[in-house]
């Protein structure tokens, strides 16, 4: 079972960052739109730290919902690649797996988020997809 | 590009490089087109490219006193979306040497190169105008003017 971890939601202009934790699945829910000029100064942090936090808790599934983000833009998708790019490198032990929730409803999410999975096939699934 | 051909539905802007606009124009955008097109996801690619292209100019353009010109076109059988900011000779031919680059080959596998790449790096990305290729599948054309770059996003419609 994993321990407690120490994540928090983070809040900006439109977007809003929820992570909730169900013993060893952590879900986050992001919502609003990405549009601000440098997201990496606050996103990337964000990414890193969520990373530390769920390998040093021994969670197994982080299960991103991104269904309520309208818009991102490629700053934004940068951040977020960054981050599966950083999970996917870490030793068995220390893996997780990644299962975004997308909307097909969502021109960006139907094209971009499935390049996810293609991305680190090992750790990402994609999940409902449903409109 | 086509100015002297008839344009059905047409919207012009003219504005400082102020980031905030962006969001403000591409809301717009996506409201004028659903109307006058009739089909949500047209209208919501060309609202993604415009907003890409001005993120872009307002990245690389000359100057922060410059002014940003939007303008969207409707014709017959496509959608021009066009954004034109100053630019210098050296911004020039870095954009250039980026527009060959990412209209050589496969969309979906110089985009997912792209990605990699800016996630190991600090460097600006210029993801923008690939992501309007793989995305939006719209076609893009460079148009250079004296110290001045144009970029068109151009969507066939019905």
């Amino acid at each position: 079972m994993a321990r407690k971890t120490a994540i928090s939601s983070l809040s900006s202009g439109d977007l809003k960052i929820v992570p909730a934790q169900d013993g060893d699945l952590l879900r986050i829910k992001m919502s609003g739109i990405v549009d601000m000029r440098d997201p990496q100064t606050l996103l990337n942090p964000y990414w890193e730290k969520l990373d530390k936090e769920v390998v040093s808790a021994g969670i197994k599934e982080v299960e991103l919902d991104v269904r309520g983000l309208d818009f991102m833009n490629s700053s934004g998708i940068i951040c977020m690649v960054r981050w599966i790019t950083l999970a996917k490198g870490h030793t068995p032990e220390e893996a997780y797996r990644i299962v975004v929730q997308h909307d097909l409803s969502i021109g960006w999410q139907k094209k971009t988020i499935p390049l996810f999975l293609k991305l680190a096939p090992a750790i990402v699934t994609l999940g409902g997809a449903a409109p | 590009m086509k100015d002297t051909l008839p344009s059905t539905d047409y919207i012009e802007l003219r504005f400082g490089p102020r980031w905030t606009y962006i969001g403000c124009v591409r809301k717009f955008i996506a409201s004028f087109f659903l109307i006058g097109l009739a089909d949500k996801e047209r209208a919501e690619q060309i609202s993604v490219a415009a907003s890409e292209l001005l993120e872009n100019a307002i990245k690389y353009s000359s100057g922060d006193d410059s002014s940003l010109h939007i303008s969207i076109r409707k014709y017959d059988k496509e959608v021009d979306v066009c954004v034109r900011n100053p630019a210098e000779p050296r911004q020039i031919s870095l954009l250039r040497r980026e527009f060959a680059m990412i209209t050589s080959g496969d969309a979906e596998d110089i985009y997912l190169k792209r990605m990699e790449e800016a996630a190991k790096t600090a460097d600006q990305s210029r993801l923008g105008l690939v992501r309007i290729i793989y995305e939006t599948e719209a076609r893009l054309h460079l148009e250079v003017l004296e110290n001045e770059v144009a970029l068109h996003a151009i969507f066939p419609v019905e």
